[in-house]
């Protein structure tokens, strides 16, 4: 039995699953119900929620370099030695 | 024996599975700490398997929490564990030195401290627009700016050449602690751009595709239009040029007049 990250992933890596309509490339992978739904539907909220993993936040950037880094200390002791 | 402490940050591309080299994966898989910031959480279900300790840097985040505190406390999560003496990744989606500020900063440190430390691209969000739009930045030229710092900072647009802004789901965001600013705000942002592009020129809302059975968001619109459309944190403004190329006759007749030279 396949779940769906397993799923995910190779629908990620194959071209042949990837030409394919979703649902034929669900076919015979035993997912239930409810995450076959949320998948053919590309209803990414709804697979978070059943598979109990969402982000809230996924930005790295700052617009705006510190003025002072001194607040992030460089600790030279533990190698200089 | 001790092991020395190392950090690799490395990019696991903007779609689930698609897009990770084989090389970060190794580095993933081997390591002896992962700490993730991905874009989706079953993204980070998907790299949870790759590795027995991995530790999403998602707990670190909360709205009305500055930014640049949470991107500090990621930094020092990093590098305490390298500081133990362990083989730690850093896994970021996309690319880890491509808007991304805490990568940077742990390596920086990580080194200035005498530890081994680099980093392994990924594929962008950039990379995947130019696929999906369908432009070579080379034909035109292409900008590129976080948009509060767009906003923030007096630039020279140059209209000949795409723009690309972004974060514009936070555009203007001065406490670096919102998800998200609303349409004022972008309202603020068009009457930057519209003296170089008028109300009227076409832009493009962009989200690249981050789970295999997904489409890339492509949402064509005028630029007046902007503050009332649906933008998240993910979302990227895409600007095409206004105006043609405007030959540069000076240096060209100085190019010729080098070529004639003996």
């Amino acid at each position: 039995m396949t779940d769906v990250i397993d799923f995910l992933e190779k629908l990620a890596q194959d071209a042949t699953l990837r030409r394919m309509p979703l649902q034929s490339a669900l076919d015979g992978v035993g997912l239930s119900a409810e995450v076959r739904a949320a998948l053919v539907s590309r209803d990414q909220q709804a697979l978070e929620e059943l598979l109990g993993s969402r982000n809230i936040c996924c930005m790295v950037n700052a617009p705006i370099e510190e003025e002072d880094p001194k607040d992030i200390p460089v600790r030279k002791d533990t190698r200089a030695a | 024996m001790d092991r020395k402490g190392s950090l690799v940050c490395v990019g696991v591309g903007m779609t689930l599975g698609s897009h990770i080299t084989p090389l970060a994966r190794s580095y993933i898989e081997k390591a002896d700490v992962v700490f993730t910031a991905l874009s989706d959480g079953i993204i980070e279900l998907w790299l949870a398997r790759m590795n027995a300790d991995v530790r999403s840097l998602q707990s670190l985040y909360k709205e009305g929490k500055s930014r640049p505190e949470t991107y500090r406390q990621m930094v020092d999560a990093l590098l305490t564990e390298v500081r133990a003496g362990k083989q730690v990744c850093g896994a970021f989606y996309g690319h880890p030195g491509v808007f991304a500020w805490p990568p940077h900063k742990a390596i920086e440190i990580a080194r200035a401290e005498g530890y081994s430390a680099h980093m392994e691209p990924g594929v962008s969000a950039e990379d995947c627009l130019y696929a999906d739009l369908g432009f070579d930045p080379g034909r035109y030229g292409c900008q590129h700016y976080e948009a509060s710092q767009f906003m923030f900072y007096r630039r020279r647009i140059d209209p000949a050449a795409y723009l690309i802004l972004w974060q514009i789901g936070v555009a203007g965001d001065q406490s670096f602690a919102r998800f998200s600013t609303g349409a004022q705000y972008r309202q603020l942002l068009v009457e930057l751009l519209a003296p170089d592009y008028g109300l009227a020129h076409e832009v493009i809302v962009y989200k690249a595709a981050t789970l295999p059975m997904h489409q890339p968001r492509m949402e064509r619109m005028p630029l007046g239009s902007l503050p009332d459309a649906e933008i998240d944190m993910h979302a990227t403004l895409v600007i095409p040029p206004s105006q043609p190329l405007e030959p540069n006759t000076e240096i060209r007749e100085r190019l010729r007049a080098l070529d004639a030279a003996p």
